[in-house]
């Protein structure tokens, strides 16, 4: 497949006072594919993810997504562009249902009458396996269905890329399953995943390519064979 | 947006009103009246902000003496009537909000609360020392002898404000029920999940800002009629900010309509006390209601009806 | 009566004891209708000491009033309610007074902005309104039945000052310097503008003329800067927490002058005097009354008596030197005009004490037709021999000399200041 990427990321960096987060990172982001992010613990990941949806602003570089430079653009715009993220730590809306969280994106970044965005509503759900609780509040729910409401809603943005950050941390073997199975269903569709995990077996399962960051820098980028030989990426998890 | 119940009962309030207003002997009515519709204007509009959007704003009083002293400024500078006056009062206080705004939403909630107390502080003295509307001194608005349809001025004012109160409540309504009130409510929920839905946090907060502090300067434009003379001190006093934060908190934040509940009770049991109890004992009362509505029903009168009848589902 | 037949001696004679029985029940219950006067007064809120102890000294007249048979041979009772220093309150208070309550007689609150909002409502019901305190409500309604009980005069902004100005030029050698200094706030600019015009009357070269914000605490660099032109005499125009720090920066500092003083808020105060004491020595300043031998006015002392024994309870100024005198004073003429009179008609009152002088406990009182009266008395006081005993030495004579106006001097000038 020779399309242009879908997320091009060029020697961004991101300064936190005298703290480099980021040095100089470049990442590109094929259309469909499913590219997972690892690294130690403060290496940038969380920081880079930031940069690309827009909750943070690079300090240098550049992030283009399809074509698009959208390096200073705020979240929402690029949103409705077509980047979709999922929090680490959820973000219900607690006021609303369900079904009401997976609205909200549908109305502000797709179209459609009240009938149609509830419809759509049902059928995102229904991918995630929340149909059965589209009205029940979003407060109500437990920590997996808390985490597929975050991917439901990210999937309510249409998004051609989206990020998944941490879905499945702290769940159990299969909820662990259940996520990997929704974000494959995702995939599916013609939407590419960065998916950022410290669970192995699910990363290296899904990704048909990986990146490893350490200390703000990229340090490997390749198949998931490759990157678990690779000595550096042992040093940087293990120590010297 | 079906035209439902909710119009024709507003239509008939208001008619109602104005031509009840022929029938009661005593004006008592009339005064204590427009200080609690007033109450619902100014809760209504602080609720679409604080409640709906989740800014504090604890400077109601700045806004309403904005809309007092446009009157005051205008009826001096050109004779204008109240009616032409009102709506200008609506926008400078609106262009004001959006300004305060502008300066502080793009930082953490907290700012912005902390620039309204600072906005009211700073508009006060601004005022005290405009000598044209009579500064520090003050200044009288001599109310009219004669106004049309009316038997007298009181009249008047009272079917003004009922007429602004049921329109500020109605876009209230308005609001809540469309695209823009979730947008609001997103916000509140989690700004930061918001943005990234794709929602427009930034644009969102300005109109809520603008809006909000149109009403309150609206709400406050026929206060110099009302009062006669008026003077900074209590023009901008902080009974503004305490009530029209408290009435949305003992009715309910996230309605249109608690609000309304919380002034009606809050504001009648005020006028109330003033010509009974009248003393001390009055300020106490007062106090012991909100502390107990605070701890007792924190989501209100509204959250605390939901839970005692379960969820009803969406709001009417 | 041997004209008479037993019949009739008999009718008349019960005739006579059932006319009698009739009167015996119908007098009580008409001289029972009491006669109601209202009002709203500061009782919380930022005026609440000012109107605790106005309301003392109102009920010590209606006591009084009462003790001594009553108005129309009715006795007097007040209805009213707290108007929590909130002028929205006014409108909606007056209304139930007149409309609900039915009372016979109003009165004002006390304080401009207290006075106002009842304005629009009395006017339209034609009431006589006594008015406790208010600077100047009247010159926009230009309302006939409205009497202030304040001594201020007919130009209130001049007449504070004219007093000081009047002494300062009776000074020989003449002085020829003037320092006006004041807050940035209402009163004090009103004051100073009728400075400006009295000192530019006596030939007085302003050399210094600035105000200060309000919330200034430290006034010793206002002083030094004051004393860099050395002017002959000073003005000051403040309230009174500055009239306090001014008092103390005067004396830290060691202002030399030869007049201080004039238009000072708060030094009429108990709780200011009992504190700044001695630092207050030489100063000349405006007062309403003053425990001197010539304001002996007929049962002010007698009054005074009562409201000292009341006021420590009520947790209020304690002398009741400024207000209290004249919040008796104001329900004095209103009480005397109706005795006068002989009924509540509303004009007919108001056309009485238009035309008559009252005798009150803070002497004699008559009204310009603005309302105000005919004849300013903001009196020029000097503090003279004050230690630091307390407040003991504020009730005798000499503590607070008249100098000004002439007709209720009691005592002479030290001049030039020192401290």
């Amino acid at each position: 497949m020779n399309q242009p990427p879908v997320l091009d990321v060029v020697g961004v960096v991101k300064r936190f006072g005298g703290f480099t987060a980021l040095d100089g990172i470049n990442l590109t982001v094929a259309p469909s594919e499913r590219l997972g992010l690892i690294g130690p613990n403060g290496s940038g990941k969380t920081t880079l993810i930031s940069c690309i949806s827009g909750s943070l602003i690079a300090d240098d570089g550049q992030v283009r997504f399809q074509g698009q430079d959208i390096t200073k653009l705020t979240p929402h715009r690029r949103t409705g562009l077509g980047i979709g993220r999922s929090f680490q730590i959820p973000r219900p809306f607690g006021s609303m249902t369900v079904a009401e969280n997976v609205a909200i994106p549908l109305e502000y970044v797709g179209q459609g009458s009240r009938k149609e965005i509830a419809s759509e509503a049902r059928d995102i759900l229904g991918l995630m396996r929340l149909d059965h609780l589209a009205d029940t509040d979003a407060r109500a729910l437990n920590q997996i269905e808390l985490r597929k409401l975050e991917l439901a809603r990210a999937m309510a943005c249409h998004p051609k890329l989206l990020i998944s950050d941490e879905a499945m941390a702290g769940l159990s073997g299969n909820e662990v399953d259940e996520i990997l199975e929704i974000l494959l269903a995702v995939n599916q569709r013609g939407v590419a995943i960065i998916m950022i995990e410290h669970i192995m077996r699910a990363v290296m399962g899904f990704s048909e390519r990986i990146v490893v960051l350490d200390a703000g820098k990229k340090i490997a980028d390749g198949a998931p064979e490759e990157i678990m030989r690779n000595p550096d990426v042992e040093r940087a998890y293990l120590g010297e | 947006m079906r035209i439902g119940w909710f119009y024709p009962i507003a239509l008939l309030l208001v008619l109602g009103g104005a031509f009840a207003t022929k029938h009661v002997d005593s004006n008592f009515v009339f005064y204590a009246g427009y200080v609690v519709l007033q109450f619902i204007v100014l809760a209504t509009a602080w609720n679409i902000l604080g409640g709906f959007t989740g800014y504090v704003n604890f400077g109601t009083a700045a806004f309403f003496a904005v809309g007092a002293y446009t009157t005051i400024a205008l009826n001096k500078a050109l004779g204008l009537p109240l009616l032409a006056i009102m709506p200008i009062a609506g926008i400078i206080a609106g262009l004001i909000g959006l300004a305060a705004g502008y300066f502080t939403l793009r930082l953490k909630g907290v700012f912005f609360s902390i620039a309204t107390l600072a906005l009211a502080v700073v508009l006060e003295t601004a005022v005290a020392n405009w000598g044209y509307v009579g500064g520090a001194s003050g200044s009288y608005v001599i109310p009219p002898a004669e106004v049309p349809f009316f038997d007298n001025y009181i009249e008047g004012l009272f079917s003004l404000m009922l007429l602004l109160a049921v329109v500020a409540v109605g876009i209230a309504r308005y609001i809540a029920l469309s695209k823009i009130g979730r947008g609001f409510a997103a916000i509140r929920d989690d700004e930061v999940a918001a943005e990234c839905m794709g929602v427009p946090t930034l644009r969102l907060k300005l109109i809520a800002t603008t809006l909000s502090g149109a009403l309150m300067g609206i709400a406050g434009a026929p206060y110099p009629f009302y009062v006669t003379y008026v003077e900074p001190t209590s023009a901008f006093s902080l009974t503004y900010a305490v009530n029209s934060i408290a009435m949305p908190l003992i009715g309910g934040t996230t309605t249109w309509f608690g609000p309304v509940i919380g002034a009606v009770l809050l504001g009648s049991l005020q006028q109330w006390a003033t010509v009974t109890i009248s003393s001390e004992l009055n300020l106490l009362i007062v106090g012991v209601t909100l502390v107990a509505f605070v701890v007792l029903a924190p989501q209100g009168l509204v959250g605390l009806a939901r839970k005692l009848f379960g969820r009803g589902g969406r709001t009417p | 009566m041997q004209c008479f037949s037993g019949t009739r001696r008999w009718a008349l004679k019960l005739a006579a004891a059932a006319f009698a029985g009739t009167l015996a029940f119908a007098a009580p219950a008409q001289a029972e209708k009491p006669i109601k006067i209202g009002f709203s007064m500061a009782l919380t809120g930022g005026l609440a000491a000012a109107g605790k102890a106005a309301l003392i000294a109102m009920e010590i007249w209606k006591d009084d009033v009462n003790a001594a048979g009553g108005l129309l041979g009715r006795q007097v009772e007040f209805v009213y309610y707290d108007d929590q220093t909130n002028p929205s309150t006014v409108p909606g208070i007056y209304t139930k007074l007149l409309t609900l309550d039915n009372v016979d007689l109003v009165v004002s609150g006390y304080a401009t902005n207290m006075i106002a909002p009842a304005m629009p409502i009395v006017m339209s019901r034609k009431m006589v309104f006594m008015s406790l305190f208010g600077l100047a409500v009247n010159e926009k309604f230009n309302y006939p039945n409205y009497f202030q009980i304040m001594p201020a005069g007919p130009n209130p902004l001049t007449d504070w000052s004219k007093g000081f100005f009047d002494i300062a030029a009776a000074q020989n050698p003449k002085p020829t310097t003037v320092a006006l200094v004041g807050a940035d706030a209402e009163f004090a600019r009103n004051a100073l503008i009728g400075a400006r015009e009295n000192a530019a009357k006596a030939g007085f070269k302003i050399v210094y003329d600035k105000t200060y914000p309000p919330p200034t605490a430290d006034f010793s660099p206002i002083v030094r800067a004051i004393q860099a032109e050395n002017p002959d005499v000073v003005f000051v125009a403040s309230y009174p927490p500055d009239s306090a720090g001014m008092v103390r920066a005067i004396n830290e500092v060691g202002l030399k002058t030869k007049l201080l003083g004039g238009g000072m808020v708060g030094l009429q105060f108990a709780a200011l005097m009992g504190k700044l004491g001695p630092s207050l020595n030489g100063i000349v300043n405006y007062d309403f009354w003053v425990p001197e031998p010539t304001l002996k006015f007929d049962g002010v002392e007698a009054f005074l008596k009562k409201y000292q024994e009341k006021a420590p309870a009520a947790g209020v100024d304690p002398l009741g030197y400024y207000l209290p005198p004249y919040a008796y004073a104001y329900l004095q003429v209103l009480g005397d005009a109706v005795k006068a009179v002989g009924s509540t008609d509303q004009q007919k009152l108001a056309d009485y004490i238009r035309s008559h002088t009252h005798k009150t406990v803070v002497g004699d009182v008559s009204f310009a037709p603005n309302g105000e009266w005919a004849t300013p008395r903001a009196l020029m006081v000097q503090f003279q021999g004050i230690n630091d005993s307390g407040l003991e030495q504020f009730t005798k004579a000499g503590a607070r000399v008249v100098l000004w106006p002439e007709q209720w001097k009691s005592g002479t000038l030290k001049y030039p200041y020192a401290q």
